[in-house]
């Protein structure tokens, strides 16, 4: 299963995020145990991601249905909670509108992103409480009771649940206990440490924020990163000028190719001596000129910059929601939006120029999923099902190429096949017609011709072409079908 | 039996170190506990993570039982199991932690 999670199945992780009911009828199917546990709240607009699970109260048109819906699955399911101090209110309020507070096992525990003054005055708080996680646990009807630290690291493992067994523990086999562990009821809440009820708390509570500080140092590193990244760019806006394009050709293709967001960037005297350098000549003066504009180059926010690194990493087209999040109040979503596709569009022109073929096709694909989730969290309301259905075409398109790659003399015609999915992926953002995409995949073919020689082009046509021309056909059906309606 | 059911090994994200993974099996030892579920998130490569953790712990118990005195502590690791799980975000925001006592478990099970 958890192979069948994390490698085997990319529906799992990577193309979409399997709803709550998927998930746990997928871990049932396979006899899994499953819980709930707290809410991460790692994330900025966590809480408000929780308020879309069960529906937003003043906005949901089918108020009481999903309600009953979710509060159903919760309570059925046998699902517990256990609850950071930093949201412990707001997620209480929720499980009270869904009328499960008092159904559900729920425990608070302080560990992971809690601030220190937060902890430290929820500490304070705790002792008050009427209801304390002990009781919650004991009221409770949950198929089981799980939960835990959450800790990230040995130092943050204060807490455990301590559960009955009917004889010693050494005389019960792996699987007796956990059989006991997703059949027990009567879990209790256990510190590890006595004293960890006064100042140690807080200082383990505390030490836990080493994370955040660890995150601190991945900005510094993500900084130099970006500073890395800036000059691979510009290298790829020299090596665009080697080719001999016209300048104004370059700014025409802007999917492989940000000349347009550098350009803006530029003074105006930096403008008139780059556009001197059209043709041939005057390459390294351009060089130092470009070197000058670095520091002009995107965004210094420190916070963007982690955010890049993060998605870098480990963003897939499930997790990228976690890391642009709607609600989020102090980051700017489009920035970071623009920024991603920018950064993203200059990765694939500078792999595709200068690293493996495998990677160049991994990063298109990445890209082009990615930008499929962008564009999905972009759509308020349904997405367009034209506009999905070319972007899955494209998708479909990179297994083609995927294919081009083990024939003979595949390489350049799958280069010249990855610059023009690119600036597919490029002008989709700016689609708004059949018109616009049409004239889109013309400009693609007059491109080539303009800049290959015939036999690339002849290895190009045979596979791009084909693809072209059966996107064209479907965007005529779709338009002579609309016509017909109307 | 005292168990942590939610634990992050945090192992495999930037390389391990094995002395972080001994230092999380000495904690599991000075809580006395009995079982702990290595619920590292889908993207964090969980079953690595699992298996690291596993097989230090085999080689430890290994270890303890060659007379060794500087490694005597760790026979207690056989009252410990490690159970491999996920965590794992749902579309709708909702947070689930899934796991077996059998790294293989139904693998070959359809849906």
């Amino acid at each position: 299963m958890i192979e069948y999670v994390t490698e085997n199945n990319p529906n799992f992780a990577k193309e979409r995020a399997l709803t709550a009911t998927e998930t746990i009828d997928l871990a049932k199917n396979y006899g899994l145990a499953i819980y709930a546990p707290h809410p991460s709240f790692t994330f900025t607009g966590a809480v408000a991601k929780l308020e879309n699970a069960v529906g937003l109260p003043e906005n949901a048109s089918n108020l009481e249905k999903e309600r009953t819906r979710i509060a159903q699955l919760v309570q059925n399911r046998g699902i517990g909670m256990s609850i950071h101090n930093a949201a412990y209110d707001d997620v209480l309020k929720i499980l009270d509108w869904l009328e499960v507070k008092t159904k559900i096992p729920i425990s608070r525990w302080a560990a992971g992103d809690d601030s220190p003054e937060v902890v430290t005055k929820l500490y304070d708080s705790w002792g008050k409480l009427s209801n304390t996680p002990l009781d919650l646990l004991r009221d409770s009807m949950p198929e089981f009771h799980g939960g835990g630290n959450d800790a990230h690291l040995p130092e943050a493992m204060i807490n455990y649940l301590e559960i009955p067994i009917p004889r010693p523990f050494n005389e019960l086999s792996v699987e007796e206990v956990y059989e006991i562990i997703i059949h027990n009821k009567d879990a209790k809440i256990v510190r590890t440490n006595k004293k960890g009820w006064g100042w140690n708390a807080i200082k383990y509570n505390i030490k836990t924020l080493s994370i955040v500080l660890k995150e601190k140092k991945i900005e510094d590193n993500a900084a130099k990163l970006i500073e890395e990244e800036k000059q691979i760019i510009l290298e790829a806006y020299v090596m665009a000028h080697e080719t001999g394009c016209h300048i104004e050709d370059i700014m025409k293709i802007k999917g492989i190719f940000p000349g347009q967001h550098i350009l803006t960037l530029l003074s105006k005297s930096q403008l008139r001596r780059i556009q001197q350098t059209k043709g041939i000549g005057g390459m390294h003066h351009l060089k130092k000129e470009l070197e000058n504009i670095q520091h002009t180059l995107p965004s210094r926010n420190i916070k963007i910059i982690r955010y890049f690194k993060r998605m870098r990493k480990k963003t897939t087209g499930k997790n990228l929601d976690l890391y642009l999040p709607l609600n989020s109040e102090k980051v700017d979503i489009k920035t970071i939006k623009t920024n991603l596709i920018f950064l993203e569009r200059n990765l694939m022109w500078i792999y595709h120029a200068q690293e493996s073929i495998e990677k160049s096709i991994s990063t298109l694909s990445e890209t082009a999923l990615r930008f499929k989730f962008v564009e999905k969290k972009d759509k308020k309301g349904p997405v367009n099902p034209e506009l999905q259905e070319i972007i899955t075409e494209i998708l479909d398109f990179t297994k083609i190429i995927k294919r081009g790659h083990q024939e003979e003399g595949g390489y350049r015609r799958i280069i010249e096949n990855i610059q023009n999915l690119s600036r597919i992926l490029s002008d989709l953002e700016r689609m708004k017609s059949f018109e616009e995409i049409k004239d889109v995949l013309n400009q693609w073919r007059q491109f080539a011709k303009r800049n290959y020689d015939e036999e690339a082009l002849l290895g190009f046509n045979r596979f791009f072409k084909d693809d072209t021309d059966r996107l064209l056909e479907l965007l005529s059906q779709k338009e002579k079908q609309a016509e017909s309606e109307e | 039996m005292k168990c942590d059911l939610h634990f992050h090994p945090n192992l495999m994200t930037q390389g391990y170190k094995q002395k972080t993974v001994i230092k999380i099996l000495d904690k599991c030892i000075e809580n006395d506990l009995n079982v702990i579920i290595t619920t590292e998130h889908v993207f964090k490569q969980p079953l690595p993570a699992f298996k690291v953790l596993y097989g230090e712990q085999q080689r430890l118990i290994g270890l303890s039982q060659s007379g060794d005195e500087r490694f005597a502590k760790y026979a207690r690791l056989r009252d410990l199991h490690i159970f491999p799980g996920v965590e794992y975000f749902t579309s709708e925001g909702a947070e689930f932690v899934i796991f077996h006592w059998d790294p293989g478990s139904n693998r070959k099970k359809k849906l």
